[in-house]
């Protein structure tokens, strides 16, 4: 079994911080999680990409092509990291889904069988009062994405763990704001769904 | 066992305090600055005593851990690939004379390179020196082959390097957390002048007894578990054909890597479906020849990988059947990333008839598709309220045809602002000013000079360049970009501050003292936030270099790291807007290129991101027309919300 998720964004985006959840969720599970991410230079308001393997691989990176997941903090980002998916991969993007994706892009989403979900994580997370928990947001919102690996019950309990205490009460509001956001005829199915790791 | 996920270079110090490391030395620098960190949280979760300090240098940290093994001690010391080239004057000597204590290197690579000015491979390094080397894969290896460097060293009395590199360092996996060796080693230095102090006659025989230590050592990595052979159980997906062939002859192809790139190998056959025999060498230096030997020979091709050089390859010396960096076949730079290796490994294996040809046809790829969309470039750049910045601005509107000469660190950055024309390696701002100046003179010509080099470099190797500057009559302009910290690396402190790496008090070594004592007459600080006053000083401290009794000219650039201490802007923050009247002239993103004014192509105007605006108002000057302003006072609200919003991560 092995998973490959990629998390794109830009620095200061809480990149790293949803890698660690996602990390933590799945040792949680009893899966071993190898990762790579990225630091110093490439971290002042670069891009920032981090790879997260679950399940039993050594090597670090992802290659192009044969990622499950892409979870992009950024809609530039996004774009950038398509060619990381694997056919019928997941595309989960911090962007309104009006402005998403650019119809240039359309034949190759459709080719490569790319499912599409997109969540204004900044407006939500704007609207709490705290710009910095929209990577929160976003996770929340994952959740309800067909095939993500992971339950809201067991990626709150992450995030709980890790985060520091006094981010708590935010880090809760915008996760829950994230699954609400999932608006589609499937959201109740899904949210009720416990997709567990194949 | 209990399993955490941690980065490597946490599993590292994780290796090292299991290993009952007594004393950890070392100088930040990308990527092997969170070591140190990682045992300094360590000794505070298990209340130990180890002594760990963020040395001035590598050369100093390799010196001081070094006499603690001299001692008795366990002593590591740790470091980014090019510090080795400064600590490699003590690393060569203490290889002959060796160490008591297990005296362990580690030193991290950047193949890519990242964050480096170069490639340069470690394990090249260790060879040269004549010290043992291991080659970790993953973290979880990297704590292990820490913890039996230090048997090692302490087994045949020599220094031993873990090489790490950028993907082991920042990789992130679970290790389990074992018990730590808590043996007591008391401080007992044995007087053995014809060692500790050898003369030319006595290294000789040191150089002697090191050879013999490399040979036993060569022959214990025979069997090292670090090098493990992966032979094929299953034949499985192969094809008829193809089986036969192996039973008749010699198997066609196998691989023997190192590092990182053996497990990206790895996976790419377990996707592929197809299995090779394959050979590990965690246990790099000295290569263990019977067991390569051996398996080369049941072999009728092998594939050799590891990173960024060619240190196993070049040490097989039978290379006829081998593929690998100095054929060809690997590329000679750059990482090797699965991208990189995919079509290498899928070429060879269906030359060796161990791959079908690809039956489904390409999926189209993303490149035009992408590019038609002009995404954003996003290079580093320096953060918005950055004193480089204002720094960088002010010196381009004094000397703007200057030859601007700068250093390591985030102000190489200014080269977004056109403000520096050299970076060669640390403490090399000073030196450049003044080979440069010593040019120009030969020509009588008169060439403004301006020098930029940070706090932490300036310590690090800038101090013995000013002296060198002042002795032999250099003349130009030094600017010591002073933000009180190790800004790059993670915010170290610096030897300019009384805190010391695990938060204790320590003695401030005060760079304006530095300068004095480095014989400069003029000496001023200056906050670089104050435009005009900086502007002022920078014109004065030029006169100074042109005046007959002149010389070089320093200015402390004052300004702490907005990352690091954000308390001077929220006291006094100047938020900013742009007028309607912007013309879109661009002049401000390019003259001061500050993340936060970003320009709204459909108004053909530039806008303040307040996302990221941290209220430095330094941009106002930046739009000569005068269409950046200082909004009206924000309400006690505004400020509230501003405040309670951050500028930090949701961690």
């Amino acid at each position: 079994m092995r998973y490959a998720i990629l998390l794109a964004g830009i620095g200061g985006q809480g990149v790293l911080f949803a890698h660690n959840v996602l990390a933590e969720c799945a040792l949680a599970q009893g899966f071993n999680v190898t990762g790579a991410e990225t630091h110093g230079m490439s971290q002042r308001g670069g891009s920032v990409v981090s790879h997260l393997k679950i399940g039993d691989t050594a090597a670090p990176l992802i290659r192009q092509g044969t990622a499950d997941f892409v979870i992009a903090f950024d809609a530039a980002e996004a774009y950038r990291a398509l060619p990381y998916l694997k056919r019928s991969g997941t595309l989960i993007v911090n962007v309104s889904p009006e402005n998403f994706p650019d119809a240039q892009i359309q034949p190759q989403l459709d080719a490569w069988a790319i499912a599409v979900h997109a969540c204004d994580a900044d407006t939500i997370a704007r609207n709490l009062d705290r710009a910095s928990a929209a990577n929160v947001a976003l996770l929340g919102f994952a959740t309800t994405c067909e095939n993500f690996p992971f339950t809201a019950v067991a990626l709150r309990a992450a995030i709980a763990r890790i985060a520091h205490p006094r981010f708590t009460a935010f880090n809760e509001k915008a996760f829950t704001e994230g699954i609400n956001a999932c608006q589609d005829s499937h959201s109740a199915a899904r949210r009720a769904s416990t997709v567990t790791l194949p | 066992m209990k399993q955490k996920v941690v980065l490597g270079n946490e599993a590292i110090a994780r290796g090292l305090v299991e290993a009952g490391v007594n004393v950890v030395t070392g100088y930040p620098g990308t990527p092997s600055s969170e070591i140190i960190p990682g045992v300094i949280a360590l000794k505070k979760e298990y209340a130990l005593d180890t002594y760990i300090e963020w040395s001035v240098n590598e050369k100093v940290a390799l010196e001081v851990a070094l006499a603690a093994s001299w001692a008795g001690k366990r002593a590591a010391v740790t470091m980014k690939q090019v510090g080795l080239n400064v600590a490699s004057d003590p690393l060569l000597s203490a290889a002959y004379t060796g160490v008591v204590g297990g005296f362990v290197l580690i030193v991290c690579d950047d193949p890519g390179p990242y964050s480096s000015q170069t490639e340069q491979d470690t394990r090249l390094f260790a060879i040269f020196a004549k010290a043992p080397v291991f080659d970790p894969a993953t973290p979880r290896q990297a704590k292990e082959m820490t913890r039996a460097a230090f048997e090692l060293s302490e087994k045949y009395r020599v220094p031993v390097i873990v090489r790490s590199s950028l993907r082991v360092s920042h990789a992130r996996q679970n290790i389990s957390l074992d018990a730590l060796d808590s043996t007591p080693r008391a401080a007992n230095f044995k007087k053995d002048t014809a060692r500790w102090a050898a003369t030319p006659r006595y290294r000789l025989l040191l150089h002697q007894e090191l050879n013999e230590k490399l040979a036993k050592i060569k022959d214990e990595f025979e069997t090292s578990p670090f090098n493990i052979k992966f032979t094929p159980t299953q034949t499985a997906g192969e094809p008829q054909k193809q089986k036969a062939k192996v039973r008749k002859h010699k198997f066609p192809f196998g691989i023997i890597g190192a590092g990182v790139p053996f497990a990206t190998a790895q996976e790419l056959l377990d996707e592929l479906g197809v299995q090779i025999p394959m050979l590990q060498i965690g246990a790099v230096y000295p290569l263990p020849q019977k067991l390569v030997n051996d398996f080369i020979a049941q072999r009728q091709r092998v594939l050799i990988l590891e990173e960024p050089d060619a240190a196993l390859e070049l040490q097989i010396d039978d290379r006829s059947k081998i593929h690998g960096r100095l054929d060809g076949t690997i590329p000679n730079a750059g990482e090797l990333s699965p991208e990189v290796l995919e079509p290498i490994l899928t070429r060879l294996l269906r030359a060796a008839g161990l791959l079908a040809e690809p039956r489904a046809a390409n999926l189209p790829a993303w490149g035009a598709a992408l590019q038609n969309l002009h995404l954003p470039m996003r290079g580093p750049r320096l953060c918005p309220g950055c004193g480089h910045r204002s720094a960088f601005y002010t010196i381009r509107r004094a000397f703007p045809g200057a030859f601007y000469a700068s250093d390591i660190g985030c102000y190489t950055l200014g080269t977004n602002l056109r403000a520096v024309d050299t970076c060669l390696d640390m403490g090399a701002a000073i030196t450049m000013a003044s080979g440069m100046y010593q040019a120009y003179r030969l020509d009588g010509k008169h060439k403004a000079i301006v020098a930029t080099i940070g706090d932490s470099t300036f310590i690090h190797s800038g101090v013995t360049g000013l002296a060198n500057a002042v002795h032999t009559g250099a003349r130009f302009v030094l600017v010591i970009l002073d933000n009180s910290t190790t800004a790059m690396t993670g915010f170290q402190p610096t030897a300019d501050q009384t805190r010391l790496a695990d938060g204790t008090e320590g003695a401030r070594v005060g760079i304006p003292d530095l300068v004095r004592a480095c014989g400069v007459k003029f000496l001023r600080t200056a906050d670089p936030y104050a435009m005009d006053e900086f502007q002022r000083v920078l014109k004065q401290a030029e006169q100074f270099t042109q005046a007959p009794d002149g010389g070089v000219a320093v200015i402390i650039a004052e300004r702490p790291c907005v990352l690091n201490d954000r308390t001077p802007i929220d006291e006094h923050p100047i938020r900013v807007e742009v007028t309607d009247e912007c013309d879109g002239c661009k002049y401000c993103l390019v003259a001061f290129e500050c993340p936060s004014l970003v320009m709204n192509v459909a108004k053909n105007q530039v806008e303040i991101n307040h996302q990221t605006c941290v209220d430095c108002g330094q941009c106002i000057d930046s739009c000569y027309k005068g269409f950046i302003v200082e909004s009206k006072p924000m309400t006690i609200l505004e400020l509230a919300e501003k405040v309670g919003s951050g500028n930090g991560l949701v961690a």
